[in-house]
């Protein structure tokens, strides 16, 4: 079931807790439930311009998706997350800890950051080797091989990383992310600029690990990757948190909303006339004698009498196209924001 | 490996452009032709010509910009291209990225800068006074002013511009101009021990006993280093 948050003020779901996996450090499993990563009224601005607006989730194993336009808000959480920059309001906590002012928690966590600049000159198994070894793991060489191999990168490529396709560089970055085995995996649009095969690799690897128990956060803009996840989503706009469940329960609401759509007749005006009178149809805006807007609550009854009804009055339909059946309108949508074009 | 040799060899493989590296060859190699130069020349004070060397060539000029190129690159570097990331995420002591980023420094200063300013000294007035006044005020302003411009990278975007003023501005003008504030110049305590090494040489550097003078850019070094150390837990990574 999707909650839907359409109040910054408002209370979020009270989410399900889960015990965090037995990590040196952290409390041992059945001492405590505790979510293995907490967010809680967590606002974050830059130069009085709001980024996160009092965000409160948990996440417990499994995949997670941050799902949201550009701009939402999703990097600076996941940063936010990881403790790269502090929030202005609120508490994170990783695995029971802040990762802000505790950074031996970040033992257990694997960024993938969005940015793409990696070290000049250095191979691919020299980058991943240095992140293995300043996480302290036992054999930093064997674990960086273990984890390009995971991504189906050559660990004996003796090219730089920068001289890498942006896809190969993603698959480093990636590498380096799992190379401590941890339990929390924060990835920011990690399949930017992958093939469909190295997606769908990727994909398999992020699902495996949320199998395994381990807590994976994957933010994205779009919505069939996230789909491809088969994942609990996190829908995040305008730094607000719009929405939470699982991965159907976004797409009903997708269905679900009031939707915008043109409709082209030679008999445009009657046509509305007739769809309004069996309350098919919200509110029309005439365009033209040949063309209008409709706004339509439920979208399969629509499809189900348009033609019907042309047919009743001897019309000839032309078109029938959705105007805002995109993730910007779902967003739009979600947090309450006035879509372009709306009809009366 | 140790994590703190694990940042500084990836610091120094950063830093090490050829551009850089090629570019302060040759201007040491300048410092050491002038000097080559001067020594051909029938001086009637070697040692006045020495000191002007040091200090005008070495102290004013190739050790501050080298401790400024090198140091805001440090930090500075991988702050601006998004590669900090991969050293700050991590359990290790912050305070280490500040080391390591001072030690790949003056890895680059004391070879490029201080060893030819040194150097430029003892070829126009070879003695042991020399040796020590050069060697000992070219050290400390290598050490200092790489302290300095590593904070710098660290905690500021366009550090080189804001460098080049800080010694433009201060270093040079007014920190000279007798107001007290050359107690928290490099240069003037650089010149301080130079002057009071090789004797009494009428050149107008002479600020501080050389006690003071060895002492106090230390101190400042090991307070900018602490603050950028303290400034690891603080900062904003992007």
């Amino acid at each position: 079931m999707t909650a839907v948050t359409d109040s910054p003020t408002g209370t979020p779901p009270a989410p399900p807790t889960h015990s965090a996996p037995a990590a040196e450090g952290s409390p041992a499993p059945g001492a405590a439930a505790i979510p293995m990563v907490a967010v809680r009224n967590v606002s974050k601005w830059f130069k009085g311009v709001v980024a996160v607006s009092d965000v409160s989730f948990d996440v417990g194993p499994g995949v997670t998706a941050l799902l949201g336009p550009n701009g939402a808000g999703k990097s600076t959480l996941l940063r936010m997350l990881c403790g790269l920059t502090a929030p202005d309001l609120g508490d994170l906590h990783l695995l029971g800890r802040d990762p802000r002012h505790d950074n031996a928690v970040l033992k257990h966590v694997g960024l993938v950051p969005q940015q793409e600049g990696v070290f000049p000159r250095m191979r691919a198994l020299d980058f991943v080797r240095l992140a293995g070894t300043l996480h302290g793991v036992d054999d930093p060489e064997g674990a960086a091989r273990g984890a390009l191999a995971a991504v189906e990168m050559d660990p004996d490529d003796m090219r730089p990383v920068d001289a890498y396709s942006k896809g190969m560089r993603q698959r480093v970055k990636v590498a380096q992310a799992l190379v401590n085995g941890p339990n929390v995996i924060m990835a920011d649009e990690p399949l930017n600029g992958l093939d469909p095969r190295q997606r769908l690799r990727l994909i398999e690897i992020f699902q495996r690990l949320g199998d395994e128990g381990r807590c994976v956060i994957i933010s994205s803009h779009v919505l069939d990757e996230v789909e491809r996840f088969g994942s609990r989503v996190l829908v995040v706009a305008q730094g607000r948190l719009a929405a939470e469940g699982d991965f159907r329960g976004i797409r009903d609401l997708m269905d679900d909303r009031p939707h915008l759509i043109r409709v082209r007749s030679d008999k445009a005006r009657a046509l509305v006339a007739t769809l309004i009178s069996s309350g098919i149809v919200s509110g029309a805006r005439l365009l033209s004698e040949d063309a209008a807007d409709v706004s339509v609550d439920d979208v399969g009854a629509f499809r189900r009498a348009i033609a019907p009804a042309a047919q009743h009055i001897g019309a000839l339909l032309t078109e029938v196209s959705p105007l805002d059946d995109d993730l910007e309108s779902v967003f739009r949508y979600l947090v309450g924001a006035p879509g372009p074009g709306g009809v009366t | 490996m140790s994590t703190l040799w694990a940042v500084y060899k990836t610091l120094l493989a950063g830093v090490s452009s050829k551009a850089r590296v090629l570019g302060f060859t040759a201007v040491a190699l300048v410092e050491i032709a002038v000097a080559v130069v001067l020594t051909g020349q029938l001086l009637r004070d070697p040692t006045v010509a020495a000191v002007q060397i040091v200090d005008k060539f070495g102290l004013s000029l190739i050790i501050p910009l080298a401790a400024l190129v090198f140091g805001t690159a440090s930090l500075g570097d991988p702050i601006e291209d998004g590669t900090y990331v991969y050293l700050w995420l991590r359990p290790i002591r912050r305070w280490k990225l500040t080391v390591a980023a001072y030690l790949t420094t003056i890895t680059f200063v004391i070879p490029l800068a201080v060893a030819p300013t040194i150097a430029s000294g003892i070829i126009v007035d070879a003695n042991l006074h020399m040796l020590i006044g050069a060697g000992l005020s070219s050290l400390l302003a290598g050490v200092a002013y790489s302290a300095i411009f590593v904070l710098l990278g660290q905690v500021t975007q366009r550090s080189l511009i804001w460098g080049v003023a800080y010694l433009l501005i201060f270093e040079q003008f007014i920190s000279r101009g007798g107001s007290g504030l050359g107690f928290i110049a490099v240069h003037s305590h650089a010149v301080s021990i130079l002057s009071k090494s090789v004797g009494d040489v009428d050149i107008s550097l002479d600020y501080f006993s050389r006690p003071v003078a060895v002492v106090v850019p230390l101190v400042f070094t090991a307070l900018w280093l602490s603050w950028s150390g303290i400034q690891q837990n603080r900062m904003n990574v992007a």
